[in-house]
């Protein structure tokens, strides 16, 4: 393309050129017509001047012309006014005399100058008018020749507009032209991605010269920093994206984790738009385009109008916080909804933003806890079991209702005050109370009072009060709770039973004491006839003569047996503290001369702690679980046994582990019956009442004990657990006698 | 018609101071008087010795002489020629002195003719080489002419080998010496006047004169009623000699009167 051509393909230089020629086209006429105008101006009113100046002037020879009467001179003279430029009629009236004229008026409408000048000269001191010189000077050359000249200026003007238009255009091209659209390409490039170096080559002419330059200089800077700007931008819109995609993640996370999906229903357009745990609570495929009536038909029919009027409601102002049921593959779920509204800058309602969360769980606890709550409420109705907590930061002290049942009190009323309790208990009570509360309220102590009570109504009764502290999760007492038990009736009960067992025990006692000495009569009676029948007696007699002495021996045995159970409780020491080591030494002592025998190992272990308890009963205890543990060995096998003692809590925990026959897991709950055995007499000789009598004695030191066993012939652990502390107050006068 | 040649101010000054340098009783009393309280004015575009500015011409003598006889002071006033008769024609002036009446009178009708002569004019032929003669305008035909623009009759009459014509006297007598004209054709008193007055050495005037012309007093229209005294006067003039008396005090030769 030759440089004209591209020089005409450039726009901005056409625009510049074609400015050019507007503005010459414009303006030279303009200007032009305006210069014109002022040199016509100028001109007229030089000629005007000039023909002024030419009356003046031309008066003296005119004069001097007429007074000398010189017609040829006066004709000259006006053949020579005429001669000049622009005099279109010199004209010469003398009186009497016919008017001299040379050239002739112009037309009408054609501007003139005018003047007049009369021709005078004073003679012998008269003012003598010699004539009346006319000059009419004709504008239309001068505006001819202002005509010629505006054609000649539009035609130079044409010329130069056209010429500058062009030199403009090339010299547009040669300055900037080029080097704007190579700017333009390098943009187009750098906006298409394609990486260019610089605008401005590093070769050639130096660099940022002159305006273009400088602004491809500083495109090349702004562009270098826009990428170092965008690769940061891309680095923090990923860094930012990472973000938002965790951020999302984490609050869909967190929804699901919290049940808790949102919403937005566009108002306007009824468009419901949910997040992915919304889709989830409602069991909606992810995605589904949603509408206000879409919701609502999800809702479980008996509440759909209930949400339907609380959202119109919410529409006008109220608040919108309700739960309803929904139904989600045929199962119903509960949901609580909240809602805000977004008012566009007119008031109108727009969006309503809300959540909605699965509080489907939570329902059905509280649900379950309300029933809980009332099956709390029924049960200790019916186990008459009374409830209470005190917090101790506030003092406020909260019944169950069933308390305030236990002691006639009215439900409505709050509970009475700590004093008020006083009258409630009998003066006895009331101090054993006094005095446990104390320890439990500063110390953490656990206390169990049996404790008689007078109702409103002014009868007695008893509970069974418990209380122990709260404790906050550091540990810190920070409140008391407990139950209180109706026990009137147990306690009623229990006198009863406690004398039907005195009765019972003196009648055991009396059978088992009394009955021994007319078995040992049969038995020595039988003994003495089998003597005496020695000879007569065959062998199957002998034999008859066996079993019924055995059998009262047997008899004989049992009876020892169950009169050593009755006396467990009894009979034995009072409790003491004594080193439970010790016993145990004492029970071994007895026990040496077995487990010599049996040539058994024996080891004991653990923490020994001084006990409360009754010492011979406790010794029976050890001397029959270790006995036991010598006794059932297998044989063959060299007894293995192994006597622990630890503190477990408030308690003394005592294992005696072996590995002789072991016990069979179905048959652990008859091992602490009476007079049950789960082997042969001929095996393991025995009368069936040494774990019983270990049972009863754990009991009444109000403990427990249990066994175990991997099977037959692996051997088996007995455990024992016993209340390590005194007995905080004094026996109940009935309990324990 | 003769006209009479103009003359510059400057020449005219010149003149009238030496006629009344030469002729002082010209610059009489009783003519500062009589122009003091001129009665009428005449105009006159003649020059010395016939006339001048202040009155005292040898015609201006006789004319004042003649308006003095019939009771009326009249002054001379020196004016261009056509302006003079022009002011006579419009009242400006009451009349006009030395005019050929045939050419006066067609032209402006506002005046009157005294039909007395009052001067019969001369327009001699002045040479400075001896041997050119000439006895009338016919004698001219082999000669170079020169005379002063505007007078008509020469220009009618004159017929010439060779005719210059210039602008006024004093270019006129020089073209003698330098050789440019055989005859330079002029007013007899009034060219040797000049011919003095210019030092030129070696001119004379040609006797007779070329050609005559009668010239007469001429008066506006409302001075008809003094035309007949004012001719009677002048002829009364000529008859007593004071007419020939004024020429002969001007030293100069007095016309022929019949």
């Amino acid at each position: 393309m030759s440089p004209l051509l591209q020089a005409f393909s450039n726009r901005i230089g056409r625009r510049l050129a074609l400015l050019s020629v507007v503005i010459g086209v414009l303006l030279v006429p303009l200007l032009s017509g305006l210069v014109l105008f002022q040199d016509y101006q100028n001109r007229a009113a030089q000629l005007e001047r000039h023909l002024d100046e030419i009356a003046g002037a031309s008066q003296p020879a005119l004069r001097e012309a007429l007074w000398l009467g010189d017609a040829s001179l006066v004709r000259t003279h006006l053949a020579g006014l005429k001669s000049i430029h622009n005099m279109a009629l010199v004209q010469l009236e003398q009186a009497d005399k016919p008017t001299e004229a040379v050239g002739r008026r112009p037309a009408a409408g054609v501007p003139v100058f005018e003047r007049q000048v009369a021709i005078r000269r004073t003679f012998r001191d008269k003012e003598l008018t010699l004539g009346t010189l006319t000059l009419v000077v004709s504008l239309e050359p001068l505006r001819r020749d202002l005509r010629h000249e505006a054609w000649l200026i539009v035609l130079a003007q044409t010329l130069q507009v056209t010429v500058v238009a062009g030199l403009i255009l090339f010299g547009f091209h040669r300055i900037a032209g080029r080097r704007l659209h190579r700017m333009a390409e390098y943009l187009t490039g750098y906006r298409r991605g394609i990486t260019v170096e610089h605008m401005v080559s590093s070769e050639g002419a130096p660099l940022c010269t002159d305006e273009l330059d400088r602004l491809a200089c500083e495109f090349d800077h702004l562009t270098e920093r826009l990428a170092e700007e965008q690769n940061l931008l891309e680095q923090r819109v990923a860094q930012r994206t990472q973000e938002l995609h965790a951020s999302e993640s984490n609050l869909k996370r967190a929804q699901a984790v919290a049940h808790l999906g949102s919403w937005q229903l566009d108002v306007v357009s009824n468009d419901l738009t949910w997040s992915e745990e919304t889709y989830r609570i409602f069991g909606v495929a992810d995605g589904i385009p949603l509408t206000y009536t879409d919701f609502l038909s999800r809702i479980y029919p008996e509440d759909r109008d209930a949400v339907n009027t609380a959202w119109q409601a919410a529409l006008h102002g109220a608040l919108y916080d309700i739960a309803h049921r929904i139904v989600v593959d045929g199962q119903i779920k509960w949901v609580r909804e909240q809602a805000e509204f977004v008012f566009d800058n007119a008031g109108q309602l727009t969006v309503g933003i809300g959540t909605a969360q699965d509080i489907t769980a939570q329902v059905l606890a509280e649900q379950a806890l309300q029933q809980k709550a009332e099956e709390l409420k029924e049960a200790q109705r019916i186990a008459h079991l009374g409830s209470w907590r005190l917090d101790m930061a506030t003092n406020q002290v909260v019944w169950s209702e069933e308390l305030y049942r236990i002691l006639g009190l009215n439900p409505a009323l709050p509970p009475p005050d700590f004093v008020a309790h006083q009258k409630l208990l009998t003066p006895e009570s009331w101090n054993r109370l006094n005095e446990a509360l104390p320890r439990a309220r500063e110390a953490g102590v656990p206390y169990e009072l049996e404790l008689e009570m007078i109702r409103q109504d002014g009868s007695k009764g008893w509970m069974l009060a418990r209380g122990e502290a709260l404790r906050d999760a550091g540990g810190a007492i920070v409140g008391l709770h407990g139950v209180a038990l109706d026990i009137t009736e147990r306690k009623q009960v229990m006198q009863e039973l406690k004398r039907s067992n005195a009765e019972l025990e003196q009648f055991s006692y009396a059978i088992s004491h009394d009955m021994r000495q007319p078995l040992r009569m049969i038995s020595s009676y039988l003994q003495l006839l089998e003597k005496r029948l020695a000879g007569q007696l065959d062998g199957e007699k002998r034999e008859f003569f066996n079993f019924a002495i055995d059998g009262a021996q047997r008899l004989d045995k049992m009876l020892v047996a169950l009169l050593e159970y009755s006396r467990v409780g009894r009979k034995g020491e009072p409790p003491e503290w004594v080193a439970s080591r010790k016993l145990l030494d004492e029970a071994l002592l007895f026990l040496q001369p077995a487990i010599n025998e049996a040539q058994a190992g024996l080891s004991v272990g653990g923490d020994w702690p001084r006990v409360f308890v009754s010492r011979d009963e406790i010794m029976r205890l050890l001397q029959n679980l270790v006995g036991n543990a010598v006794k059932y060995r297998v044989a063959g096998r060299r007894p293995e046994i192994v006597v622990t003692s630890e503190t477990v809590g408030n308690e003394w925990r005592l294992t005696v582990t072996d590995n002789g026959v072991g016990i069979l897991p179905d048959q652990i709950h008859r091992l602490f019956q009476m007079f049950q055995r789960l082997h042969t007499r001929a095996a393991y000789e025995g009368a069936g009442v040494g774990l019983a009598l270990c049972r009863k004695i754990v009991e009444h030191h109000g403990g427990r004990i249990g066994a175990s066993s991997q099977g037959e012939g692996l051997g088996s652990t007995f455990w024992v657990n016993l209340p390590l502390q005194a007995p905080a107050a004094p026996e109940m006068p009935t309990h324990g006698e | 018609m003769n006209r009479v040649p103009s003359m510059s101010a400057g020449v005219a000054v010149f003149l009238a101071a030496t006629v009344l340098a030469t002729l002082g009783w010209a610059v009489s009393s009783p003519l500062r008087a009589a122009e003091a309280a001129c009665q009428v004015v005449i105009g006159s575009c003649h020059r010395q010795p016939l006339s001048n500015a202040d009155g005292t011409g040898i015609i201006d003598r006789v004319a004042i002489e003649a308006f003095r006889r019939v009771g009326v002071t009249a002054c001379i006033e020196q004016l261009p020629c056509e302006r003079s008769l022009l002011n006579a024609d419009a009242g400006v002036t009451d009349g006009d002195i030395l005019r050929i009446p045939s050419v006066v009178t067609a032209k402006y009708a506002n005046l009157v003719v005294v039909p007395e002569v009052l001067y019969a004019l001369p327009m001699s032929g002045f040479v400075s080489r001896p041997n050119i003669q000439a006895r009338g305008l016919d004698d001219l035909a082999k000669q170079r002419v020169g005379y002063v623009l505007g007078w008509k009759i020469l220009e009618e009459q004159v017929r010439a080998a060779d005719i210059l014509r210039v602008r006024g006297p004093g270019e006129l007598f020089p073209l003698l010496p330098e050789g440019k004209a055989d005859i330079v054709i002029y007013e007899r008193a009034t060219g040797l006047y000049l011919v003095k007055e210019l030092g030129l050495k070696g001119i004379r005037v040609l006797d007779p004169p070329l050609l005559v012309t009668p010239q007469h007093l001429m008066l506006h229209r409302r001075h008809q009623h003094l035309v007949e005294p004012l001719a009677a006067a002048i002829r009364a003039i000529k008859a007593d000699g004071s007419y020939a008396a004024a020429f002969r005090q001007a030293g100069y030769q007095a016309p022929a009167t019949k």
